[in-house]
């Protein structure tokens, strides 16, 4: 308690004075051993608290400012670019997306660059291994025929040139004689199982299955890659791929750069397109999932009668092929003959002209001499032995006259000289 | 990537987010653009990711400090076992308070 002197008044300064009525708190009794483990053990659980809450609003602090400042900038950008074509375009595109797709949720794209070049450096290699298999496998140097596939070297396809192998003439030995069921008969079948007509029945579709193993692997390949980069177990070529597939393994040409692979990735690589792409990429799920269905056995039995088919649609053309050749090695015969024929008649008439030639001195000269001289007797013997040619010449083309459509027409022409 | 069709469900459920907050981002969602909406929901993500790690970490230090508390009951001296009792009592009562209203936020 201050004491306060008469007639002076005391001066307090705010913070440095106290009350009137200030009293000493009390001294306080000493805490025990259990009172201070108590009470560090309520501070050390305030403690905790305290360190999480700091965390916490921290964070909730730099999210929400994290979030202030994107929204400004969304706001910026559609107060700067208010026609932003390629926001509206990307905005339509979901929205075609998620109309169209089958979950009916919007789905934006994102790294439609990135998905384009993955897809199509899958579809680059598998169409270079078919290119591969039909360009580098080729015939050794110096032997006739052009490129050879694989398949036609492995299976004894003697239909493209240039196959002939051990290992096919070896193979289609067995062949014949399982086929001709005798050595003897074996022995007369040509080389390489072709039958007489010079064609193997079944090599065609033994290839054509060959190739569709080949495109099998690669599709295989590819869902093994797929399967490992993302650690999924979906791969990569789709049902509505394979069926694709199979269909042009009936079409000619299309079998040697179309792969399920290379279908699997010009059909994503379209998807991607912006607003396009979203009807193909809808029309891709509805036909997979009606598609979807099957087992992977009947599956490759499905593709590997495709390949049949087009083997022998293959053989088909072949055999047309042959049969084209041999007419045209009877015209070739029968032209021959033809140009035997009009040389016998050009040297019959070269002699003609050599006796007219003659005709007028010499016959002058024969009459004033009364002797014919040497030369022209001998023009005359050979111009005789010419004509006996040209006869013969006349009956052989005209026994050919139903077969040859050159020498219907000779006989004709040319009328018989007169000397 | 989350869809961005979860976008009102992340937002509705956000742990961030007051009721003001959460008024404005649902109002009329799908004006905003398809980015900003999956930047927002990253964002939520994110934070309601780290805040359970955070409740973990919590609840890993306040079991921490029970549990030596009451070791150090255990061992303290000059203590009657009636106070012994009193004391380990109490903090089992404010240990399941604890977790009760931790559980319940």
């Amino acid at each position: 308690m201050n004491e306060r002197p008469q007639g002076s008044p005391q001066k307090v300064h705010y913070g440095s004075g106290r009350p009137d009525n200030y009293q000493r708190r009390p001294e306080l009794a000493p805490m025990s051993e259990a009172e201070r483990a108590r009470m560090e053990f309520f501070r050390e659980i305030f403690e905790v608290g305290r360190r999480t809450y700091e965390k916490e609003a921290g964070d909730a602090s730099t999210t929400q400012q994290r979030m202030a400042v994107r929204a400004v900038d969304v706001l910026n950008e559609v107060l700067e670019h208010p026609f932003n074509y390629f926001r509206h375009v990307q905005n339509v595109d979901a929205y075609a997306r998620g109309k169209l797709g089958l979950d009916g949720q919007r789905v934006p794209i994102r790294n439609r660059m990135l998905r384009m070049f993955g897809n199509a450096t899958v579809g680059a290699v598998a169409t270079g291994i078919d290119w591969l298999d039909v360009r580098l496998i080729k015939t050794p140097s110096g032997e006739a025929g052009g490129p050879v596939r694989l398949q036609d070297r492995i299976t004894f396809n003697r239909n493209q040139p240039g196959t002939e192998s051990l290992f096919s003439y070896l193979v289609g030995r067995a062949k014949n004689f399982l086929h001709k069921g005798t050595p003897a008969a074996a022995a007369e079948a040509p080389a390489g199982g072709n039958t007489a007509a010079g064609l193997n029945k079944w090599a065609g579709a033994y290839g054509a299955g060959l190739e569709y193993i080949l495109d099998e692997a690669v599709s295989a390949g590819a869902d093994k890659m797929v399967q490992t980069l993302t650690k999924s177990r979906a791969g990569y070529a789709s049902p509505l791929s394979h069926k694709l597939y199979n269909i042009s393994r009936l079409i000619p040409v299309a079998d040697e750069f179309l792969s399920p692979t290379a279908i699997e990735s010009a059909f994503r690589i379209v998807s991607n397109y912006p607003v396009f792409g979203a009807p193909v990429e809808a029309l891709y799920r509805y036909l997979n999932t009606q598609l979807g269905q099957g087992t992977p056995a009947s599956k490759f039995a499905e593709g590997l009668a495709y390949s049949m088919v087009r083997g022998q649609i293959e053989h088909d053309k072949a055999m047309e092929y042959q049969q084209r050749q041999a007419e045209g090695e009877e015209r070739g015969r029968n032209g021959m003959k033809r140009a035997q024929y009009l040389e016998g008649r050009l040297q019959s008439l070269e002699l003609q002209a050599k006796v007219h030639a003659m005709n007028e001195a010499d016959l002058a000269k024969a009459v004033v001499t009364g002797t014919v001289p040497d030369e022209m007797r001998r023009a005359v013997v050979d111009l005789i032995k010419a004509e006996e040619t040209a006869k013969q010449a006349r009956d052989v083309t005209a026994a050919n006259q139903g077969t040859s459509d050159l020498s219907a027409a000779a006989p004709a022409d040319d009328p018989e000289p007169k000397t | 990537m989350t869809n961005p069709a979860d976008y009102q469900n992340i937002v509705t459920q956000s742990k961030l987010l007051n009721e003001y907050q959460k008024q404005a981002f649902l109002d009329h969602p799908d004006e905003l653009p398809l980015d900003f909406r999956q930047d927002i929901i990253n964002l939520l993500m994110g934070f309601d990711e780290r805040s359970k790690g955070r409740e973990k970490e919590y609840g890993e230090g306040l079991t921490k400090v029970f549990v030596d508390y009451r070791a150090k009951l255990e061992t303290l001296t000059g203590v009657s076992e009636e106070e012994r009792a009193r004391l380990l009592k109490e903090a089992d009562e404010l240990e399941k308070t604890i977790r009760l209203e931790v559980s319940q936020q």
